[in-house]
């Protein structure tokens, strides 16, 4: 592989740009402009800060790379993001080489502290393209860059860009296919104060801003959505909205999806002869598979939602108002983007935590954050609430969801609090919060992400949840017993041996030995639950034709229905807490390098998750 | 009962096994990202 | 300021230099953070932080 790398240096002069800049500058939208789909994620060995790379191509047709680096303030760094970005610039990383030149993305409305990195890199005997973004903010706050004056000083392209509306490519196309200059700047002696001083003197006679103070549309905006009340209202209106959307509007693209599963079954049924391979195909395969997929439309929303607020700058307000409560727990308002990306999936919050400087407070959120329902849990939550409330409105459904999502965050201040007890104090930590400026969405930014996610949803299901239904669907058949019956096959499989031995501590929880097979599975993956009950479910010869239906006619021993209201809540509970992710738990075990923190997710999570479901169940026996 | 099936199946879900266990259990390479982890962006 | 090295440095790369102006904007709907115009950015930091640093 080494020797293949060599030749295409060697024959192509492959250039490699370092993409620089502070948070929230848009550096990931001029990524995406630069690369297109042609992007790749991995990871940094030894650490677990992401590495982003793609390939993009200049005006002579050659091809060239971008490396997405992490945002940093600057480069003496404060935390294991800006550490990576140092680091990789002073070629001082193994897996990467020292790029070639250095794209420095600063923003228009705010030069003086975004120059302050830039300033820094330049000094770092490297060729320097310099990007000044979002100019069109900059000019509704009344702020005009003279770029060519600064390109002048600085004896590097200073490019005008606005990343979001793809405006300035041009120019940066011409800059990246020329030949790249080292930037004319004297490094700085002295400290932060004296670096100001010579950002100062070189933007002298280069920025004009208009004297009046103007109130910002960003700030009109403010007014209405941070406002004390109104802010809340609003917040409370648009995830109620999202919830809402969930329930009603997802049910026809999933009735779609639900009916090319369906035909898919119903074509292998007929073509192919009756036996243990076709079973596979159809109940395992097909009825696994199916039941996450189904899902689709929902983890697309869902991300659309959050895609959304992220992209308008209205999540940095989210934080900015939740700040007081996460404080009350002993959290850092900066916690509150990873635990809220944690909603979506806690492996790219966890992940977000290395933005944290302090890590105790890393590792109080990297414990946390399973607790937050996560996108998997959804497919389990919408099935079960389905069969809590056969004829409820989606409205009774939608909040019964707004419940569970409640109680996952009472789950995470009060575990919060805990850690934040237990654990030992070091530093006090400091927050610092950037707010940026609202900006109008891009929706194809939104778009992207949204397919994105949708892309690995479903990568997911045709790779970890296809292979555990097949493994699943092996458990529920094997060993084979001689009778026809659906039932006692399954009874005599792995999988049902296994819930049967586990039922007496289920049953408590008011769980069967069969939702104790889903239960077990699907501490693997927790959508597993859903493809487990279709496997189940499916495998019985049964009148009623629908999952949904087999398990509302599912009766217990004496005769009553199996998945009443009272399991249904206890198993939504213990959904909600459970420590149900084998990827999570490798992600735990990577960001704080032991195994101990990881076991401890597992342990504390999954036994409170128990004890919860247990006093649910017990407790509702009294309501109902 | 068909025959072929009722070995066919055992051996798609032993390859399965095997592919799963080694994609688990595979040491240090690449650092393990960027497949089934649903890895995000950063800033 | 009277903050810890490592938070005083991050404050100042933000731009919260003696001599700075800093502009008020306005507090969180629970009283905390409160947000400043500083340099340009918006920030928001912490009551507590914020009364460490003296204003004139």
């Amino acid at each position: 592989m080494r020797l293949k790398s060599l030749c295409n240096n060697f024959m192509s002069s492959s250039r490699t740009f370092a993409l620089v800049g502070n948070p929230n500058t848009g550096k990931t939208t001029l990524f995406n402009a630069l690369t297109g789909l042609r992007q790749k994620v991995a990871n940094y060995p030894g650490v677990t800060v992401e590495k982003k790379t793609g390939t993009g191509h200049n005006r002579h047709g050659e091809e060239f790379t971008v490396i997405d680096l992490p945002g940093a303030y600057s480069l003496e760094a404060k935390s294991p993001d800006e550490e990576v970005t140092r680091a990789v610039l002073h070629g001082e990383r193994a897996d990467t080489p020292k790029p070639d030149a250095v794209l420095c993305l600063v923003d228009a409305s705010n030069l003086e502290r975004h120059l302050y990195l830039a300033t820094q890199v330049m000094e770092l005997d490297l060729p320097v393209i310099v990007v000044v973004n979002k100019t069109d903010t900059a000019e509704e706050r009344g702020i005009t860059v003279a770029t060519k004056k600064l390109e002048e000083r600085l004896g590097v392209p200073v490019v005008p860009m606005q990343a979001n509306e793809r405006v300035g490519m041009e120019a940066l196309q011409v800059a990246l296919s020329a030949e790249p200059a080292k930037a004319d700047w004297k490094p700085v002696e002295g400290d932060t104060a004296a670096r100001y001083k010579a950002i100062g003197k070189l933007l002298e006679g280069a920025v004009a801003r208009s004297d009046e103070e103007r109130l910002t549309p960003s700030d009109k905006w403010d007014r209405v959505l941070v406002h004390p009340v109104f802010g809340w209202l609003i917040l409370l209106g648009i995830l109620g909205g999202l919830f809402f959307t969930l329930f009603s509007l997802a049910g026809y693209p999933m009735d779609l999806i639900d009916g090319a599963f369906g035909w898919l079954g119903e074509q292998v049924e007929t073509r192919m002869a009756d036996g243990d391979l076709r079973a596979l195909i159809t109940e395992g395969i097909i009825g696994g598979v199916g039941g996450v997929v189904i899902f689709l439309p929902q983890i697309l929303i869902l991300f659309f939602f959050i895609g959304l607020m992220e992209n308008t700058g209205y999540l940095a307000r989210v934080s900015f108002m939740m700040d007081r409560l996460m404080a009350g727990v002993g959290l850092n308002g900066k916690a509150f983007v990873p635990l809220l990306s944690s909603y979506a999936c806690a492996i790219p919050g966890i992940m977000a935590t290395r933005t944290m400087e302090s890590a105790r407070d890393r590792l109080i959120t990297t414990l946390i954050a399973p607790i937050t329902s996560c996108s998997a849990r959804l497919p389990v939550y919408v099935m079960l609430i389905a069969l809590m409330l056969p004829v409820g409105t989606a409205g009774q459904k939608a909040l019964v969801m707004l419940g569970l999502y409640v109680l996952s965050i009472l789950g995470v201040y009060a575990f919060a609090y805990v850690f934040n007890r237990t654990l030992k104090q070091t530093d006090k930590t400091l927050l610092v919060l950037e707010l940026p400026s609202y900006q109008r969405p891009s929706w194809r930014e939104v778009a992207m992400q949204m397919f994105d996610r949708g892309k690995i949803f479903l990568r997911r299901a045709g790779t970890v949840i296809l292979g555990l239904s097949i493994v699943l669907w092996a458990l529920t058949t094997y060993p084979k017993s001689d009778s026809e019956d659906g039932i006692a096959q399954l009874e005599h499989s792995a999988a049902g041996q296994i819930g049967k031995t586990i039922e007496p501590i289920i049953e408590p929880l008011g769980y069967d030995w069969k939702m104790g097979i889903g239960l077990v599975a699907s501490f693997a993956a927790r959508e597993v639950f859903v493809s487990t009950m279709s496997i189940i479910y499916l495998g019985e010869e049964a009148e009623e034709d629908s999952i949904r239906d087999r398990m509302a006619a599912e009766t217990r021993d004496d005769g009553k229905p199996a998945y009443d209201l009272r399991t249904c809540l206890s198993l939504l509970v213990f959904y909600v807490f459970a420590m149900q992710c084998l990827s999570t738990v490798a992600v735990t075990r990577r960001e704080t390098n032991s195994w101990r923190w990881a076991i401890l997710q597992v342990v504390y999570l999954t036994g409170f998750a128990y004890l919860a479901a247990l006093a649910t169940y017990q407790v509702s026996g009294f309501f109902v | 009962m068909n025959d072929w099936q009722t070995w066919a199946a055992p051996a798609v879900v032993i390859v399965t096994l095997a592919i799963l266990l080694w994609r688990n259990l595979r040491p240090a390479k690449e650092g393990a990202c960027g497949e089934d982890c649903d890895c995000d962006k950063s800033d | 300021m009277n903050l810890p090295e490592a938070a005083a440095g991050r404050l100042e790369e933000m731009g919260l230099l003696p001599g700075a102006t800093v502009r008020m904007i306005r507090r969180a709907p629970l009283g905390c953070p409160i947000e400043f115009e500083v340099a340009g950015a918006r920030l928001a930091l912490r009551q507590a932080d914020a009364a460490q640093i003296f204003v004139q």
